[in-house]
């Protein structure tokens, strides 16, 4: 009920291309695993905090402008981050993927839904849930990245190529679940 | 009860405009307080990308 399909961006809901999504703007950055680690939890940090303040504000912004508002909030958080630490802020836009912006249109359910309700704790915990999900898989693919492109020499995985196909492997994997219902 | 909405809409429209505000005056605080920051020898070390 409360994460449904967002038409406006055309992005489906399931967790797998939403983290997909959001790791696209890693593949530009140059990290080694440390980087890739601290700027993780960045964006993560950045996301918790997001859906909990917005959850929490969003009745008190115009209907219009709710979009705008999470808009001028994500920037001001790239632009604060690099103030402080120079990062570049592309990994703004994995917050914009990760986040479930359904509760910010008017015209969608997840929006009705009353700011205290019994299905709030659920949904703020598949937001943790998604939330670690994209720490694992940024890891896992920093990980192999290292493995596979440094200590082994790949040169495909030093490049956005190895990653990709990583990608693509993973996909694969998450459609042809053995026990998917 | 048009009046009520009415209110209400304005008192949202303010509520934006001042949450702007308060962004952008965040924003320059932590500009300075970075410059402040990026004194640290170590600190610069730690971010050297």
């Amino acid at each position: 009920m409360v994460s449904g399909v967002d038409p406006a961006m055309k992005i489906p809901d399931s967790l797998l291309s939403r983290i997909i999504f959001a790791y696209l703007p890693f593949m530009v950055y140059a990290f080694d695993l440390e980087k890739a680690w601290i700027a993780v939890l960045c964006v993560v940090a950045v996301f918790w905090l997001t859906v909990f303040f917005f959850w929490f504000t969003r009745n008190l912004f115009p209907e219009k402008l709710r979009s705008e508002v999470f808009f001028f909030w994500l920037l001001a958080w790239a632009q604060a981050v690099w103030y402080f630490t120079k990062l570049q802020p592309l990994w703004a836009l994995s917050v914009f993927f990760l986040i479930p912006t359904s509760f910010l249109e008017p015209s969608q359910k997840a929006s009705r839904v009353r700011v205290f309700s019994r299905v709030v704790p659920r949904y703020f915990w598949e937001r943790f849930l998604a939330g670690f999900g994209f720490i694992g898989f940024v890891i896992v693919m920093a990980l192999v990245q290292e493995v596979l492109g440094r200590q082994f020499g790949m040169m495909s995985f030093q490049r956005p190529a190895g990653i990709l196909l990583l990608l693509s492997l993973a996909a694969f994997l998450w459609k042809n679940q053995p026990y998917q219902r | 009860m048009n009046i009520k909405k009415t209110v209400l809409t304005m008192l949202q429209y303010l509520f934006f405009v001042l949450f702007v505000a308060v962004l952008l005056i965040t924003l320059s605080g932590a500009k300075m307080l970075s410059q402040e920051v990026l004194k640290n020898e170590w600190y610069r070390e730690l971010i050297r990308p």
